[in-house]
């Protein structure tokens, strides 16, 4: 018998047809997975299976008994379990709290032995919370037990509702894109990393409208870039900047503020290099300057990329970005539509017409 | 974890008796005994209110209601037709208590200012019930209420009150404090964190809202009882919208989530208005603009303030 | 129609229109800020009481009318400056708090200003009763229903026909998209909150002669006023009105016909069953919110 059957599930929203006609099959022991694009109705589908949205028309089983009504926690005590697309972390409590709240339908409880606290609750609470935190050492998480869940990164978090999904011991467990949302850098998830942190891994970012600390000088500027590393590193490290724009050795003394526009950007990417950066982030670099000058940025570009350095170019200026680009990524309203070879990405019709004017 | 937790409950139920204890040493006169009384009433109200408003997220405005209708229970039924005291409030207390699971289910299913003002609604047409039903509860002017009898003894005077009042507050405590380290107590925190991944997690939310409604009335309901005891006497004043948001704001004051803050907050801002009675016309000035500072500056409320200050204070090199 | 009918519903008309003022200014508020605000009530007694006040003092009084208005305006520029502005995107429990706490803040002020008595006004145009089949109205009567309905008139003008009028609608409607073109949402609250606190004001000076005015008298208005903004559908103009001047007659009514001891309740009961069973009122909006 299958774990769940359902046999023309559909769901509207004030007309909108958002699942229409699903039937499909879970066998118990199996990874069933849905996939598909933003707005596809996943997540709608989840909402149905977990008594969140009543459905439309269709009809749901559970191991052979019908799932109908709108209370989730009857769904819930039928044996289903979930997490969330966005975090629905009970935030007010610690981590280990959380996943024992997750064991509530395992505890029976009564009123008068909760306000009394009796021995035999005493002893039920302390094998919940043994048992919880089982859980949390089983999805890695054994070291955030006392953690204040507010407190903890996003990819620690992910982990933690399936954590407090498995206390209910579901026969489904539903799972709503439990690898979404991460940044992996170097192997290591920085998704909620502050900047210090990101900075220190190496990540740096030439930000949009160069940001340069106008009132000091140029040097200062430099300096400041390097502020989490050592002196004598440091020291290097600005010989080399001074090397590659000669500009700036120049103006060493001057506050950056009463640059020109393109100094501005040089000074903005010498800061950064600074930081001895593995991935350098550039934010329109070339905007507002004359088109000598963003020759002159866009060759420095290169020359880097020819050092070996990672860059992330954002740039409107389609046509001199892929030319550079190894490989380049087309965003549109927050999706990705296209993707290949700076060349390939060139030559495409729909990016010459749209991005370059031809 | 649970060590941790217990330990330090533990510790603020020491403080909390020892607090109780010892004061009488700094109560000079039968003056601030009564104060004391009156903070310990309130405190036991806003213990309950506040595993409403603090814990489970909710609101009422309407807890004077429950409040009333505890004092004008005992009063009617030992006044009107000699009931023993215990028994009145035993019955009282368990009227307001169907009264609140009735009422209970159906206001719950409110959300922010909607459910704000379905039980103000219901505050005030219970004060409109008491304040016109003269036959029974002497309307306006109020009825006066035979006192507390323990085993036949009656219970006046001060000092007598403040050991009942101070043990009942202490006990109302220790079982809130039960409460919210039980399972209970974490299904309601888990409401509060997130509705939605509570029930899919089990939890019959409205169930437990309603629960903790009707505990919260029931906390009310016993402090009203006694308050007519205590004081001999009961008028329509103590069950208004006002009283209602003075109880709301000890328990925001004080801390929500926190039930010492709960008692902090009622004994502040019951002693406030006695050490302004030299300024007697400023006292709603002063409240209203309490209320106000506080919740712009101090939205968690005075404990959890206070607490997140030392924790900072602690940890700074 | 019975002489006692006529007189009931003339009765309910007169302080319905009273409780749509109110509710208007509770809804205007609303749809600006998604902010209930408590302290709607004392703005009418400001409004009741300042004109007593300055009357006394013996301004002409359309002068004094006038001067309390701007006062009560002021005092809603104040409300939103001081104490809901720095509380923007508190819980829902802190926002009702901090406007309760500024009704019982400004009731404070009112009787350190003036006093805890109650107070007459002279009616506007003297106090002979207009007899009409049977029953008999106050001339102060036909003053309130004919300002508010040239008020309503105002207001479906300001809120229909004015560039500022449709940017508050805007703002209720879609705040981000009213701040990306250049609405200054700042702005509109501050408006909101003026224009409430004078609607709120107009309805005090006109039920004082009836009715008289105090300290508290705004706790009743504002409550009731609210639960004629539920009525009606909170955030909407015609509901407000609708709501407004059905409570009216449902209390004259109920008062007339039921018990008048409890015509006070009769407006909690109706918020209660509203909240209930029809929570988006009679003329609101019902939402389909996708979770």
């Amino acid at each position: 018998m299958s774990l769940l059957r359902a046999e023309g599930l559909s769901k509207e929203f004030g007309g909108v047809r958002a699942i229409e006609a699903l039937d499909f099959e879970i066998q118990p022991g199996t990874v069933f997975s849905i996939i598909g694009p933003n707005g596809a109705g996943k997540t709608t589908l989840l909402n149905l299976l977990t008594g969140i949205y009543r459905p439309s028309a269709g009809r749901m089983w559970l191991e052979g008994r019908p799932l109908a009504g709108h209370a989730p926690h009857l769904f819930a005590a039928a044996g289903i379990g979930r997490t969330f697309q966005n975090l629905q972390i009970f935030f007010n409590m610690s981590a280990l709290e959380n996943v024992m709240a997750g064991r509530h339908l395992h505890e029976r409880c009564g009123l008068a032995a909760a306000l009394l606290r009796t021995p035999r609750l005493a002893r039920a609470e302390r094998a919940c919370s043994d048992r919880a935190a089982e859980l949390l050492a089983f999805v890695g998480l054994a070291a955030y037990e006392r953690s204040a869940a507010e407190a903890m990164p996003y990819g620690a978090l992910k982990r933690l509702e399936i954590a407090r999904a498995l206390a209910a011991e579901p026969r489904l467990l539903l799972l709503d894109e439990p690898a979404a949302g991460r940044i992996e850098f170097c192997g290591e998830d920085v998704t909620a990393a502050p900047p210090e942190a990101r900075v220190r891994r190496g990540m740096v970012q030439v930000p949009e409208g160069r940001q340069v600390f106008g009132p000091l000088s140029v040097v200062d500027n430099l300096r400041l870039g390097a502020y989490r590393r050592g002196r004598a590193e440091s020291v290097a490290s600005l010989e080399r900047v001074y090397a590659m724009f000669p500009d700036l050795a120049e103006r060493r003394a001057q506050p950056a503020g009463t640059l020109s526009g393109g100094q501005q950007q040089m000074l903005a990417m010498g800061r950064a290099l600074m930081a001895r950066p593995r991935l350098l982030l550039l934010d329109e670099p070339s905007m507002g300057l004359a088109p000598r000058l963003v020759a002159g940025i866009f060759a420095c570009i290169q020359a880097l990329r020819d050092a070996d350095l990672a860059l992330l170019l954002v740039e409107q200026n389609a046509r001199s970005a892929l030319a550079i680009a190894d490989r380049g990524y087309v965003l549109e309203t927050g999706s990705i539509v296209l993707a290949g070879t700076g060349a390939e990405l060139l030559a495409d019709e729909g990016v010459r017409t749209a991005y370059l004017g031809l | 974890m649970l060590e941790r937790l217990a330990s330090s409950r533990n510790a603020g139920l020491a403080a909390l008796a020892a607090v109780v204890a010892l004061l009488p040493l700094a109560l000079v006169n039968n003056y601030y005994y009564d104060i004391a009384i009156l903070v310990g009433l309130n405190a036991i109200v806003c213990v309950g209110l506040n595993l409403l408003i603090g814990y489970a997220g909710q609101i009422s405005l309407g807890h004077a209601g429950f409040f009333g209708l505890g004092a004008y229970g005992s009063a009617i039924l030992t006044a009107r037709y000699g009931w023993p005291p215990l028994a009145a409030l035993l019955a009282a207390t368990l009227a307001v208590a169907l009264l609140a699971l009735a009422i209970g289910r159906p206001i719950l299913r409110l959300r922010g200012h909607y459910l704000a003002m379905a039980t103000l609604g219901m505050g005030v047409i219970i004060s409109i019930v008491i304040a016109t039903e003269d036959r029974y509860t002497g309307g306006p002017d109020g009825m006066s209420v035979p006192p507390l009898t323990l085993a036949g003894v009656a219970l006046t005077g001060e000092r007598l009150w403040y050991w009942v009042v101070g043990v009942l507050l202490v006990l109302a405590v220790w079982l809130a404090r039960n409460l919210i380290d039980s399972p209970h107590g974490r299904a309601l925190r888990a409401l509060h964190g997130s509705e939605v991944a509570a029930e899919v997690g089990g939890i019959d939310s409205a169930r437990h809202k309603v629960r903790v409604f009707v505990i919260s009335a029931v906390y009310a309901a016993v402090a009203g009882s006694l308050a007519a005891h205590y004081a001999g006497f009961i008028t329509p004043a103590k069950v208004t919208f006002f009283h209602s948001i003075e109880l709301v704001t000890m328990v925001v004051f004080g801390g929500m989530a926190s039930t010492f803050g709960a008692v902090v907050g009622a004994a502040v801002l019951t002693t406030l208005p006695q050490a302004l009675t030299v300024f007697r016309e400023y006292e709603m000035v002063v409240f209203g603009a309490v209320m106000m500072l506080t919740m712009i500056f101090m939205p968690k409320g005075l404990v959890p303030t206070l607490a997140a200050l030392a924790a900072r204070r602690g940890k700074s090199p | 129609m019975s002489a006692q009918f006529l007189q009931f519903l003339l009765a309910g008309l007169t302080v319905g229109a009273i409780y749509a003022l109110v509710a208007l200014g509770f809804s205007i508020i609303y749809n600006a800020s998604h902010v209930i605000n408590f302290a709607q009530g004392e703005f009418v007694m400001v409004g009741g009481m300042c004109t007593v006040w300055l009357g006394n003092a013996g301004w002409p009084l359309p002068a004094a009318i006038a001067a309390a208005v701007l006062l009560a305006a002021l005092l809603g520029l104040a409300l939103e400056r001081f104490a809901v502005e720095p509380a923007r995107g508190a819980s829902v429990v802190t926002l009702i708090i901090i406007t309760i706490g500024a009704s019982i803040l400004l009731r404070g002020l009112a009787t350190l200003v003036w006093d805890k008595k109650l107070h007459p006004l002279k009616p506007f145009s003297g106090e002979a009763p207009i007899q009409i089949g049977g029953a008999t109205l106050l001339p102060q009567s036909l003053w309130v229903l004919g300002v508010t309905l040239v008020v309503v008139l105002l207001l479906s003008w300001f809120f229909g026909r004015t560039l500022l009028g449709k940017a508050l609608l805007a703002t209720s409607h879609n705040r981000l998209a009213a701040q990306l073109v250049g609405i200054s949402v700042r702005r509109v609250l501050l408006v909101a909150f003026g224009l409430s606190a004078a609607l709120g004001a107009v309805a005090g000076i006109l039920i004082a002669p009836i009715t008289f005015t105090s300290w508290d008298v705004g706790v009743m208005l504002g409550l009731k006023g609210f639960a004629a903004a539920v009525l009606g559908g909170m955030g909407s103009g015609p509901g407000a009105v609708v709501g407004g001047l059905a409570l009216g007659i449902i209390e004259a009514m109920g008062a007339g016909y039921l018990s008048s001891a409890y015509k006070d309740a009769l407006a909690f009961v109706i918020i209660l069953a509203v909240l209930f069973f029809m929570p988006s009122g009679l003329l609101g909006r019902r939402s389909a919110d996708r979770v």
